[in-house]
């Protein structure tokens, strides 16, 4: 029995790996396309970062007193012009991205924070885009100059800066066992859907192919004649694509890898990434593997199941996209969840899965977690396999035509 | 020995094949009930038009589908108790089976003779045998999907041939071949039974029944309305050739109809 298992194995995966174009098309060009799309992503981003924080911000104003335009002259990134302008006049500016940002101060500002205690507060009055970036910034570096100055004033009216000091502050962090560190936050979501997003997308195409297609070819029928029980066929095609879904995982992972010195900075919490983060424990990585590898056993059993219920390879696409769409809102889910999330959720299968990793990539890993993700993994695998074994005896299913 | 008693085959029709069959019928009885035997080294052909039953009986002879109702016994093993054991037993070839194109005569050959569970060095033997047979050696490593169409049927064949079985169940052998294929299948079933193998066929072509069929069953409707030797054919039904009986039965199995 084990012997026809894995020659239906060893066949199916002759077939994807002695064909060239499969093999470019599963497992080098996701590769190849991951680590460009996400380092171009990363140069981008970062070049666009860069820009805006680098940008000499264009200020016009109006009655600036000369304490502010000396803070200003202060601040190399801020250039600022003196003019008196229209409302339609600056809203135009602003729009067409002429100026980032205009500021107008009451004639008698000065006058006015001098006799602060007549009651009477001036106004300050800022205009600025949110349609441009340069704006936002403008608008972000303004307040701050300005809450600087307020502390000036402040300080200046009590006499002394330490009397609006009302307290001192001191945020520490707490040391954190290096077995507890984890690696990179954001990473450490983000990788749990990227893994599940990459075992379903590569065993997707193939495992239609080798199923609904076979189907439809009549290749399948010929294997049905031979004295080979039908569940080994489908067991076969089932073990080859498990293999074939690990191997697409790792292959677009590691175009994530390669992107990294330039994908860090939008994937990354803290902007960088060191690649010695992924060195885990074996404990670590047994959790993860069996995370994972409950993950692969239940995407290619669905597959499967879906795969057969299709009479065509067209069928077969138009049923799997929405357990697509599912595996991708549980990722995405568990990606912007909260890590403390209900109890709940950790005994639904699938998204369990994702739990348990994001909490061994944050160094948070439980065996506990981990066995439960094992056993409803296999539950749904049995579950699917079962489903999967009753649909080959059924005759409609095989042999539609 | 086969023998088929009562098997019917019934299909439920979708709601799609409703509507192109122009029928409010949710069941077609494909098979209604037939019973007949075919002895041991013999050739038995089952002749009828499109859509008489032929080609669903054929495929539960050879375990693709189950029966409705009623039994086979291939070598006293049941069809539907003993799948493995029957399909263990015979070759079914028909044009709906299909080859991995992908792959090459050899590895294709050695795939399904390992499924019959045969050791390398009577794979080897066998194929190189069938190879010889069929013409297929000069090509035994180019990939199927290079093959013309002649050399594909001739190779499938020669797979389900594989592991010498001593049933042979050939749906419709010489349709879509040209006639030199046709002839070297033709003349390969003939040595197959000068080998002792028991060999059943469907066509609805005279000549190809009147020149290979130790006895014939006649199929129409489901239902088979003469079976027997070709003159005991012509016996029983008064006709001076295989396609007056034909055309008799088939008027009227028209006339009953009607009525």
């Amino acid at each position: 029995m084990f012997r026809s298992l894995l020659l239906i194995a060893k066949k199916e995966l002759r077939r994807v790996f002695t064909d060239r174009r499969l093999i470019i098309t599963s497992f080098i060009l996701p590769m190849v396309s991951i680590a460009i799309i996400y380092s171009l992503m990363g140069i981008m981003i970062g070049r666009a970062e860069d820009d805006i924080m680098t940008h000499v911000t264009r200020l016009s104003g109006e009655n600036v007193p000369a304490s502010i335009q000396e803070m200003i002259k202060a601040d190399p990134t801020i250039d600022l012009s003196i003019e008196s302008l229209s409302r339609n006049d600056v809203e135009k500016l602003l729009l067409n991205g002429d100026i980032d940002y205009h500021i107008i101060f009451d004639a008698d500002f000065d006058s006015k924070i001098l006799n602060f205690q007549s009651g009477e507060v001036p106004l300050v009055t800022g205009l600025y885009s949110p349609k441009h970036d340069y704006s936002m910034q403008a608008n972000y570096k303004v307040s701050s100059l300005l809450e600087n100055y307020r502390h000036i004033t402040l300080a200046n009216r009590l006499g002394d800066e330490s009397f609006i000091q009302v307290y001192n502050m001191e945020s520490n962090e707490i040391e954190i066992p290096d077995e507890d560190k984890g690696i990179d936050r954001g990473f450490a979501s983000m990788i749990p859907l990227l893994v599940s997003i990459f075992i379903f997308a590569g065993a997707m195409g193939i495992g239609i192919d080798s199923i609904a297609g076979e189907k439809e070819r009549g290749t399948m029928a010929s294997m049905l004649i031979t004295p080979i029980d039908r569940s080994l066929i489908i067991g076969g095609k089932i073990l080859s694509l498990s293999v074939v879904a690990l191997i697409s995982m790792s292959s677009s992972f590691m175009g994530v890898l390669i992107s990294i010195p330039f994908s860090a900075r939008i994937f990354s919490s803290t902007g960088s990434f060191e690649f010695s983060q992924l060195a885990m424990s074996s404990l670590d990585l047994g959790l993860f593997f069996i995370s994972m590898i409950g993950l692969v056993g239940m995407y290619v059993t669905m597959i499967a199941v879906l795969s057969m219920i299709a009479n065509s390879v067209k069928e077969a696409g138009a049923y799997i996209t929405p357990a697509y769409m599912l595996v991708m809102i549980s990722g995405f889910m568990n990606m912007f969840g909260s890590s403390d999330g209900s109890k709940i959720f950790e005994f639904i299968p699938i998204y369990n899965n994702l739990i348990s990793m994001n909490k061994i990539l944050s160094g948070d890993g439980s065996v506990t977690l981990a066995l439960i993700t094992l056993l409803t993994s296999v539950a749904v695998t049995l579950i699917m396999l079962l489903i999967a074994r009753g649909l080959m005896e059924k005759e409609k299913v095989v042999f539609p035509s | 020995m086969i023998e088929v008693n009562g098997l019917k085959k019934v299909f439920q029709l979708s709601k799609k094949q409703m509507k192109v069959n122009k029928t409010s019928e949710k069941y077609k009885v494909a098979v209604d009930g037939i019973d007949f035997k075919v002895y041991d080294n013999e050739i038995f052909g089952l002749l009828g038009p499109n859509g008489a039953g032929k080609t669903t009986t054929l495929r539960c002879l050879s375990t693709l589908i189950a029966p409705s109702s009623g039994t086979i016994k291939v070598n006293g093993y049941d069809c539907v108790k003993d799948p493995l054991e029957v399909r263990s037993q015979l070759a079914f070839l028909t044009s709906e089976l299909k080859l991995d194109t992908h792959f090459t005569p050899d590895y294709t050959t050695r795939f399904f003779g390992k499924l019959h569970n045969m050791d390398e060095a009577l794979i080897e033997r066998r194929m190189n045998h069938l190879f010889d047979y069929f013409g297929v050696t000069p090509f035994r490593f180019t990939k199927i999907a290079d093959l013309s169409t002649g050399m594909k049927q001739k190779l499938s064949i020669a797979v389900s041939l594989i592991h010498d079985p001593n049933l042979i169940i050939f749906d419709e052998p010489t349709n879509g071949l040209d006639i030199i294929t046709a002839k070297a299948v033709t003349d390969y079933l003939l040595e197959l039974k000068s080998k002792g193998k028991t060999i059943i066929i469907s066509t609805h072509m005279m000549h190809v029944a009147e020149k290979l069929c130790d006895r014939i069953g006649i199929i129409m409707d489901g239902r088979i309305k003469a079976i027997g030797s070709l003159g005991e054919i012509l016996l029983s039904t008064g006709q001076g050739s295989l396609e007056d009986s034909f055309f008799m039965l088939y008027e009227s199995n028209r006339g009953e109809e009607n009525v």
